[in-house]
């Protein structure tokens, strides 16, 4: 559920410079055993809007969808902080969480302080349910072990052995991990030092850094044979609670990786030193 | 993982004949455990042979439905079930509803072919993702999620659904499955997310039975861009209906074909 590129027949704060003012909304969920708190907090700062909320013609909306479980419910409340409680068996994996304000009533003749030139001197029928302003959109993963700021890596990626005996590996991002395939060769002398603190880092930075960085880009390109996948979803979640949207997709893997050169060469420095 | 495995061997062209065969055995460590509860006396799809029509399809998703009391949208979202289930129980059901076209020697033996018949195994055999899309093609799940997204609506919301009655509980899901092109164009659209839109969707479906192909679609369109500026959700059960109503007689007056 992302932003849509929508033309309004009036004016909505939040869409462009429609409407001067400010609505924003901050979020967190919390996963527990039978149930999904959704903690919502909103911030606005536009006389007409406030006047309507006041007087229940408007609500601030919560709208919660997962298209795994084909889950679509909208929560409101004309409070500035709210719970809502959703159950633990109605989402899976990728949630998308949009926040709005909404029109309660028909609000015939409606206008809004603030509203842009154009919409100046003009009036509007606005129907129950119409947008009149717009928070943005954020996403979770369902799923308790799962931490956006420090995800694990197998989460997103797996390495298995390819059919080929020899050769580069190949990446296949069709399915819900991307799986490195390694040749025979490789994969033979992977599972013999995988498990090895030192040589982690070795293997971030060799063979799943490239790829992460592809991934991330096909992310930030919001390729659409891969986006329904869920190492998709997942990873978009993460470059969004990390800050990373705007990053180059080389950097943000490294960031995600948390310093695989870096882990590297401290890991081969290590293990030269011991071999001495 | 295994399920990986089981995708990977059909795109590479390495398995395709394997859904030819009425049984093929898989190793038992690729298989764990659920608790999933199943009536398995319940479980007995009707099918007559290869090449079967749709004409079963509401009978036999009905069944499937109340072979699984119980399950939830998380278990049934699940790709690991559907894929168990499309490829061992219901393996027999699957060859007569969605057969592959041609012998093993013809896939083989035709690069184009094998690629068809590729994407159509992982369609139908298979539901990996995240996506009520691919749940949507899965053979068995196909059955499952109609039923659940239009069962008995007044037992979901009792208030909201009032006024509909205690009736058929398989009502909707009639309306839902009747036409191929009412399933498709309603739940394509990510219609079915929102239970009280899609219920009323499938009751003005119902009030206007003679409704076109063409028609259809022309009102699902309509709707969706309807609702990319208002959200149905705030409105009362009587004005749902009547912004509903109104898009769709709207729809088909526009298109200007009788019903």
């Amino acid at each position: 559920m992302k932003a849509k590129n929508i033309s309004y027949p009036y004016p909505v704060l939040g869409n462009d410079d429609d409407v001067e003012g400010k609505f924003d909304a901050s979020f967190k969920h919390m996963l527990k055993r039978d149930n999904i708190i959704l903690k919502s907090r909103f911030s606005l700062k536009n006389k007409t809007l406030e006047r309507l909320i006041r007087e229940k013609k408007a609500v601030y909306t919560v709208e919660v969808e997962c298209p795994s479980t084909f889950y679509r419910k909208l929560f409101s409340t004309i409070e500035t902080e709210a719970d809502f409680v959703l159950s633990s068996t109605v989402v899976r994996e990728h949630v998308s969480v949009g926040f709005f304000i909404r029109a309660t009533e028909t609000l015939a003749e409606y206008e809004i302080t603030g509203c842009h030139a154009d919409y100046e001197g003009f009036k509007f029928d606005v129907g129950p349910g119409d947008v009149l302003a717009l928070g943005g959109y954020t996403s979770f993963i369902a799923e308790k072990d799962f931490d956006p700021m420090q995800p694990a890596v197998s989460s997103l990626i797996a390495i298995k052995q390819g059919n080929k005996d020899v050769g580069p590996m190949e990446i296949d991002y069709s399915q819900d991990k991307i799986f490195i395939k390694l040749s025979r060769k490789d994969h033979k002398n992977y599972s013999q030092i995988k498990g090895q603190v030192t040589i982690a880092g070795v293997l971030h930075s060799s063979i799943v850094l490239p790829v992460l960085a592809d991934a991330i880009q096909l992310v930030l390109s919001e390729d659409e044979e891969t986006q329904e996948r869920h190492w998709f979803r997942r990873l978009e979640v993460i470059l969004r609670h990390q800050g990373l949207e705007g990053e180059d997709p080389l950097i943000s893997a490294q960031k995600v990786l948390h310093g695989p050169i870096e882990r590297c060469l401290s890991g081969l420095v290590e293990t030269a030193e011991a071999d001495e | 993982m295994y399920v990986a495995e089981l995708r990977d061997k059909v795109r590479s062209g390495e398995s395709l004949c394997d859904y030819l065969k009425r049984e093929v055995e898989y190793p038992t460590d690729a298989v764990i455990e659920s608790t999933i509860k199943i009536d398995s006396e319940k479980l007995k799809l009707k099918y007559r042979g290869t090449g079967e029509s749709a004409s079963n399809d509401l009978e036999n998703a009905i069944t499937l439905y109340e072979a699984f009391p119980g399950l939830t949208e998380t278990q049934a979202s699940d790709s690991r079930l559907w894929t168990y289930l499309t490829h061992v129980t219901l393996r027999d059901y699957v060859f007569a509803r969605w057969p592959l076209e041609g012998s093993c020697e013809q896939i083989k033996n035709d690069s184009r072919k094998q690629a068809i018949v590729a994407d159509f195994i992982l369609s139908h055999w298979f539901a990996s993702g995240g996506s009520d899309r691919l749940l949507r093609r899965n053979a068995a799940a196909r059955l499952w999620w109609p039923v659940h997204l239009t069962h008995a609506p007044w037992l979901r919301e009792p208030e909201f659904f009032a006024d509909l009655g205690a009736s058929d509980p398989y009502r909707f899901t009639k309306i839902l499955l009747s036409m191929e092109s009412i399933y498709a164009e309603v739940l394509e659209r990510g219609l079915g997310r929102d239970n009280r839109i899609l219920i009323t969707v499938l009751e003005f479906l119902e009030v206007n039975k003679g409704i076109k192909r063409d028609q259809i679609r022309s009102f699902m369109k309509e709707l969706n861009l309807f609702l990319s500026v208002r959200n149905l959700s705030l409105l009362s059960r009587k004005g749902m209906k009547e912004a509903i109503f109104s898009v769709g007689g709207g729809a088909i007056a526009e298109m200007g074909l009788d019903l």
